[in-house]
């Protein structure tokens, strides 16, 4: 269980978030840029300007003026790089960390679920993006870590992959009873793995969060829902409702102030939108949740609202949405969209 | 065929450059960390690193006489106290050669060390490791190939090294007299130009054996890490 209160302060670069309730499993969210892994980085104790409180458990990992060197946190942690030993092979770089308490899954497990066999005895420069992403998953998850800090863990990997990765976290953080901080772009992984959410919004130049409950941060179904920090580029918030047989995408301001002289535009990939089985809630503690893709594969409007039509089968009630992303269009793709 | 006189320089040459490189590594490792972790001071620091390398090797030489001296307190004091007696002693030499070459050691493990990520510090770090185990186990290792090219350039160097040798350890055959101040004394001498065509000719042959060692010592390190950069170059 983790909860922590953190001031952080770098250059230009100012960040403040709290988990003022103990979370177990806790996504943040937002856009590129707004201090996502700043955050991670300051919970793991590598930011020597982070001011403010960390407890793990029962344990305090920092107080107001200390804190405890990263080397003694028993962290978990993959980066946004694989940073992997390149001096090292592969599987040296899995048994490199060497914990006093056994790792929460063996070697094999690791090297089984990740699909690592064939590439133990190569060296790091000498892996895909994807295969080294896992390499590294796997030596987070050997050394025994208290509580596992993931930076888009699974940015490079194959849809499949991505979902043998996925089930292989959430067994250990269920079984191990582990604190999880995951820092990731798509909702569908905060959703599947998480239960506490910190939507992470730049405010007056200073990054602002505090992590809530899924549920909070989601809204029940019914209700017009507020999802925050989904878009990959532009950076900004995007809120959405549903009613009807019609999605409603509000653009956020950003959307205005990204292209003030003409109409904003977005594209909405199909593959990030998810209808949920008609009459359920919103997808609560529901790991695995697949949801059934809508059609529709792009929209690009001049005004504040966004409209995708979403086809209902005959006596199907309203419909709950979730929507994991869209990407704010650069003015000369505009006309090829439209 | 080698006489004695050459036999006697070569071993000594190749004795006062192991000792000047070894002796003075772990300054140089100190010096490059040091240096490549940046911030206040450090362009003093490098400045005085390099400056054997700008500065006459005579002057070192004197600068080495006039402080570690037996006349001067220091020199006086080491051979007062533990009996240390640099002048005109072999150790003197490679104490000489190690001051000259100990910039070329210091660059290249500065360059392979700046080259090491420093996000490998930080996995390391995340991965329970404590400064000590991460410089034996991430640093050390991926400096290895600088550290290898700057050793083997200095010796190479240290081979070499004549002014302040002669300047600080005089020319003494079978103490201080390394190979090229063997060749300065056959040619000094009438009739040796052939001792010192010879002589040449080993001085030669050393110092090129060494660098090409050195490189591809390092170079087949570099290939294992997929590295490209951490040569003295």
């Amino acid at each position: 269980m983790l909860r922590f209160s953190l001031a952080l302060r770098k250059g230009d670069f100012a960040l403040r978030a709290e988990a003022p309730e103990p979370c177990q499993r806790l996504a943040l969210m937002g856009p590129s840029g707004v201090g996502k892994s700043s955050l991670l980085s300051a919970l793991a104790g590598f930011e020597a300007q982070t001011q403010g409180t960390v407890h793990l458990g029962d344990r305090t990992l920092a107080a107001e003026k200390t804190g405890l060197a990263p080397e003694a946190r028993r962290l978990g942690m993959v980066f946004q790089r694989p940073l992997l030993f390149p001096h090292l092979t592969a599987e040296e770089n899995l048994r490199f960390a060497r914990p006093l308490a056994p790792p929460p899954v063996s070697f094999e497990a690791v090297v089984a679920c990740l699909d690592l066999a064939p590439v133990l005895p190569r060296r790091a420069h000498q892996l895909s993006g994807g295969e080294a992403q896992r390499v590294a998953l796997g030596r987070a998850l050997l050394a025994a870590p208290a509580w596992l800090l993931l930076d888009e863990p699974f940015a490079n990997l194959d849809p499949a992959r991505r979902e043998a990765a996925l089930s292989l976290i959430d067994e250990v953080v269920e079984r191990q009873g582990l604190t999880l901080v995951l820092a990731t772009h798509r909702l569908e992984e905060a959703v599947s793995l998480c239960d506490h959410l910190l939507p992470l919004i730049e405010e007056d130049g200073v990054s602002t969060g505090t992590a809530q409950s899924l549920a909070q941060a989601l809204g029940g179904s019914g209700a017009p829902t507020l999802v925050s920090g989904t878009l990959r580029e532009a950076g900004g918030t995007l809120e959405f409702c549903y009613g009807g047989q019609a999605l409603r995408v509000k653009a956020a301001p950003f959307l205005r102030e990204t292209d003030r002289a003409g109409p904003a535009a977005a594209l909405i990939d199909t593959h990030d939108v998810r209808a949920l089985p008609p009459g359920a809630p919103a997808p609560l503690g529901c790991p695995r949740f697949k949801g059934q893709r809508v059609g529709a594969d792009r929209l690009c409007y001049g005004e504040d609202v966004f409209t995708l039509p979403v086809p209902l089968g005959p006596g199907e009630g309203p419909v709950a949405f979730t929507l994991l992303g869209a990407t704010v269009l650069p003015p000369r793709r505009r006309d090829a969209v439209a | 065929m080698m006489g004695e006189v050459e036999m006697l320089a070569t071993l000594l040459s190749l004795k006062v450059a192991a000792v000047a490189v070894l002796g003075s590594l772990p300054l140089a490792l100190m010096v490059a960390t040091r240096l490549a972790r940046g911030g206040r001071g450090t362009l003093i620091l490098d400045a005085l690193v390099h400056l054997p390398l700008v500065l006459p090797p005579v002057v070192v030489g004197y600068l080495l006489l006039i402080t570690l001296g037996t006349q001067a307190p220091l020199g006086g004091w080491l051979k007062d106290v533990l009996g240390l007696r640099l002048v005109f002693h072999w150790t003197g030499a490679a104490l000489a050669a190690a001051v000259v070459t100990f910039p070329f050691q210091v660059r290249a493990l500065r360059l392979a060390l700046e080259a090491i990520d420093p996000g490998l510090h930080r996995a390391a770090q995340s991965l329970g490791l404590a400064p000590w185990a991460r410089f034996r186990r991430v640093t050390f290792p991926l400096a290895l190939p600088g550290l290898l090219a700057g050793a083997i350039t200095a010796f190479a160097a240290a081979l070499g090294e004549f002014g302040a040798i002669m300047t600080f350890a005089a020319n003494i055959p079978g103490e201080t007299q390394t190979l090229p101040l063997a060749i300065y004394s056959a040619l000094q001498t009438p009739g040796g130009e052939a001792a010192a065509r010879r002589l040449v000719a080993l001085a030669i042959a050393l110092a090129l054996a060494g660098l090409l060692l050195g490189e591809s010592a390092a170079r087949h390190l570099r290939a294992r890490t997929g590295q490209t950069l951490g040569s003295f170059r």
